[in-house]
């Protein structure tokens, strides 16, 4: 444009201000809430073979996790309006909990891990044996 | 002749149509926009133009230079030899674009195009920062060994870039006879879209006749509204993971791999390839799929429930 990298950077990444500062100012900033049915909803869709036996959905509806009777793992997570979802096979999962949240590796540079809270520290404790049950 | 960049002179346009898209979409004219998704993409975009000046845009002009100058022809710079270039060059950018989805070393570079969940004018801008050291030279330089000048081939790859701008779209429904010859919005948000029915098809640029001919084209159904993204989304709105999350897959499968047949599968395999066949191609997904619609057709009693 001008010649000038610099110039040419300054100006893209002020342009990129300007409209990213207009999404925000029409109120395109949403997060998705994920609840069971939305859970269930975008599984249904990424992963139609997989059937859970049960769901959590973190306290702060951000994600949620579900594992089949074979003992796979889907989680669930928001990535701003919209859900996206991970298929951990039996005995690929090494969850962790710290109080009442699950840390559960999801194995992919894309997202690397999801945070689940559970509404007690016994529902966590509960939910990190059903994740861990085949390791 | 002179051949202007017109892919940087068309910035302000960019610009201006997605403040104008925003717009219809608060007026709830269709479409759908997320800052930060939309804040990733327009970096993904300043990252592409960047990222070829380390070393990548001289390496391809290089390359360019190099196949024109055993060029078997002198073609003319003259305006209906642009016109035929164009043509040409948007057949070359079919099968670029399809190796790009069927093969996971050239995926790994354009999924970054498609990891939107979302489509709208900005995601047309979200593109890759390793596309010009992957090898695409190799469908280009044909073209140019044939004699059509490396700054007409530039331009034209340009004006093709420009053309597909406008149909990352909602707002624009289905164009009449148009969709017969073009790449339109609605055969784009097909090639968008991850519903089984939709993978791997309408590959095109500018003409979508391309996809007729090679038997990829799908159109839109009314009854199926597309969902847009990958098989797996990312999840994150970080553009230095966007950029290269499939490179350290493919890293990261390659070191696990335990023979040349897996290292081979794994980086030039359909995306998705596993030596156990554990994981999903886009083939593969797409036949389970059809399996189970033939299977609802013979067994309609058999339907899930909803």
């Amino acid at each position: 444009m001008t010649g000038s990298l610099v110039l040419d950077t300054v100006i893209s990444v002020g342009g990129i201000l300007f409209v990213v500062l207009f999404s925000y100012f029409v109120g395109a900033l949403r997060s998705v809430c994920i609840t069971k049915a939305a859970a269930q909803e975008r599984a249904a869709f990424d992963e139609p073979d997989f059937v859970p036996k049960d769901w959590l959905v973190s306290v702060d509806n951000a994600a949620a996790l579900s594992v089949s009777e074979e003992g796979e793992v889907l989680l669930a997570f928001s990535s701003g309006n919209r859900i996206g979802t991970r298929r951990l096979l039996a005995g690929q999962v090494r969850a962790t909990r710290v109080g009442c949240e699950l840390v559960v590796p999801a194995m992919d540079p894309g997202r690397p891990e999801i945070r689940v809270t559970a509404g007690s520290e016994m529902i966590a404790q509960r939910w990190l044996g059903l994740l861990n049950q085949s390791v | 002749m002179n051949f202007p960049d017109v892919t940087t002179l068309a910035v302000p346009l960019f610009v201006a149509m997605i403040l104008i898209e925003m717009i219809a979409w608060r007026m709830k004219r269709g479409g759908d926009y997320e800052t930060r998704d939309t804040a990733a993409s327009l970096m993904m975009g300043l990252g592409s133009q960047i990222a070829p000046l380390f070393g990548g845009a001289a390496l391809l002009t290089a390359a360019l230079i190099a196949a024109y100058e055993v060029r078997l022809f002198d073609i003319p710079n003259v305006w209906w030899v642009v016109v035929i270039c164009f043509v040409i060059d948007d057949l070359r950018y079919y099968w670029w674009h399809r190796i790009s989805h069927e093969r996971r070393w050239f995926w790994a570079s354009h999924v970054i195009h498609h990891s939107s969940q979302h489509y709208n004018l900005s995601t047309a801008l979200r593109q890759t920062w390793t596309g010009t050291v992957i090898g695409g030279v190799l469908f280009k330089a044909p073209l140019a060994i044939l004699g059509f000048h490396p700054l007409m081939l530039a331009f034209v790859g340009g004006l093709n870039l420009l053309y597909q701008f406008w149909i990352h779209t909602e707002m624009i429904g289905r164009l009449g006879p148009l969709e017969w010859v073009l790449n339109t919005p609605s055969h784009h948000r097909v090639h968008h879209a991850t519903n089984p029915r939709y993978l791997d098809a309408n590959y095109a640029g500018t003409f979508i006749i391309w996809d007729r001919l090679f038997g990829t084209f799908v159109a839109e159904d009314d009854g199926e509204r597309p969902r847009y993204g990958i098989i797996k989304n990312l999840g994150t709105f970080n553009p230095v993971r966007i950029a290269f999350h499939e490179w350290i897959g493919i890293a990261k499968d390659v070191v696990k791999a335990r023979s040349l047949r897996e290292v081979l599968g794994y980086a030039f395999g359909p995306p998705g390839w596993s030596p156990d066949g554990s994981r999903l191609t886009s083939a593969m997904i797409k036949k389970r799929w059809l399996q189970q619609q033939a299977q609802q057709q013979r067994h309609p009693s058999k339907l899930p429930a909803e």
